[in-house]
């Protein structure tokens, strides 16, 4: 199978699921229980992303103080509520992930 | 919920003035994914593609863990069928987002919907979703998802420069930076019980599915997240919010 084909039919494939269900011809419409339980989604499936990074070492929950992602984890959840600035809350996030890395 | 807010902008300058302000918005969200641009740059050479279409992955697909988990399988010599599921549970997020988005994008022209629907990343989706951008405004949009994409682009241009001597980034704990910018965005966004609600929810519930191994647990542990905050505001407040 030609590389190509296969990149721009994965390419036709991520683009659609980003673009279909925006399409005003579509017939979609969102009831007021779907757009309230839709303005949870970022929180949702922001922290669905990030936990598992945090809390699952070689596939096992790792609720250790040797797991450097919990401890770094904690201090940004601290710099986020004090700072209130994402991009410093990521740098000074990753420089005491960084930190803990050679220390510990 | 109300009717969506649209921000009309009169004068270019405005409209200049709110490309930026996306742009800047994005910024900490693009720094923390230009190591992994540059590691899918570099795996893509060392996978077997050649330098224009380890360009191409990023420029035309657009999406890191689409990325990362295709190269591996062409490079196995799995069939288009078996890439294209997998590929398909990966970006089904993108649904979502492209709902919650509808209000705001779909009365929009063709060329916008096709541009901001050609961006909207998790990154995009975090700055510009209606809980943290609370009147929505086009060119904020396309200022944050093309400063983005320029980042992701040239992040993968320096890895694919670069080649296979990144071996051991991946080992530097990338996915901490990751997981870093999404809390960082989250933690502001608790203003209240029900989004608490949900995000413990979703930090329970998809650590349990990564547990049990569960291929697409972000499909199970998200929409379950959602619909108990939306049940806990319900239950408390008769549902507002």
């Amino acid at each position: 199978m030609d590389t190509w084909i296969i990149l721009f039919t994965v390419a036709a494939l991520v683009f659609g699921s980003r673009f279909l269900l925006m399409e005003p011809w579509l017939p979609l419409k969102l009831s007021a229980t779907v757009q309230q339980v839709l303005s949870f989604s970022a929180p949702a499936v922001l922290t669905a992303i990030a936990a598992p990074i945090v809390f699952i070492r070689e596939d096992q929950l790792s609720l250790s103080m040797g797991n450097h992602y919990l401890i770094a984890c904690i201090i940004v959840v601290f710099l986020a509520l004090m700072t209130r600035n994402t991009l410093l809350t990521v740098i000074l996030g990753m420089l005491s992930f960084l930190l803990l890395r050679h220390l510990l | 919920m109300s009717q969506a807010e649209i921000v009309h902008h009169s004068s270019n300058d405005e409209k200049v003035r709110s490309f930026f302000k996306g742009a800047a918005a994005i910024i900490p969200l693009t720094v923390a994914v230009l190591p992994w641009g540059i590691l899918t740059g570099s795996l893509a050479i060392e996978s077997g593609f050649d330098p224009v279409q380890s360009q191409a992955l990023s420029g035309i697909i657009f999406a890191g863990a689409v990325q990362l988990a295709i190269m591996g399988m062409i490079q196995a010599g799995v069939g288009l069928g078996s890439i294209l599921i997998s590929a398909l549970l990966i970006t089904s997020r993108h649904f979502l987002y492209s709902m919650v988005m509808r209000k705001n994008v779909s009365p929009l022209p063709l060329k916008w919907r096709l541009a901001l629907g050609f961006l909207l990343t998790d990154e995009l989706f975090a700055i510009a979703n209606p809980g943290q951008l609370k009147r929505f405004d086009r060119w904020y949009a396309l200022g944050g998802g093309l400063c983005f994409y320029l980042g992701w682009n040239l992040a993968t241009l320096g890895g694919i420069i670069a080649g296979a001597s990144f071996e051991n980034l991946d080992a530097l704990g990338l996915d901490f930076a990751i997981a870093a910018t999404f809390i960082a965005l989250v933690i502001p966004n608790i203003k209240n019980a029900p989004v608490l609600v949900c995000v413990l929810t979703a930090l329970v519930t998809s650590v349990i599915c990564e547990v049990m191994q569960i291929q697409a647990g972000l499909l199970i542990s998200a929409p379950l997240a959602m619909m108990t905050g939306f049940a806990y505001a319900k239950a408390t407040t008769g549902g507002e919010r």
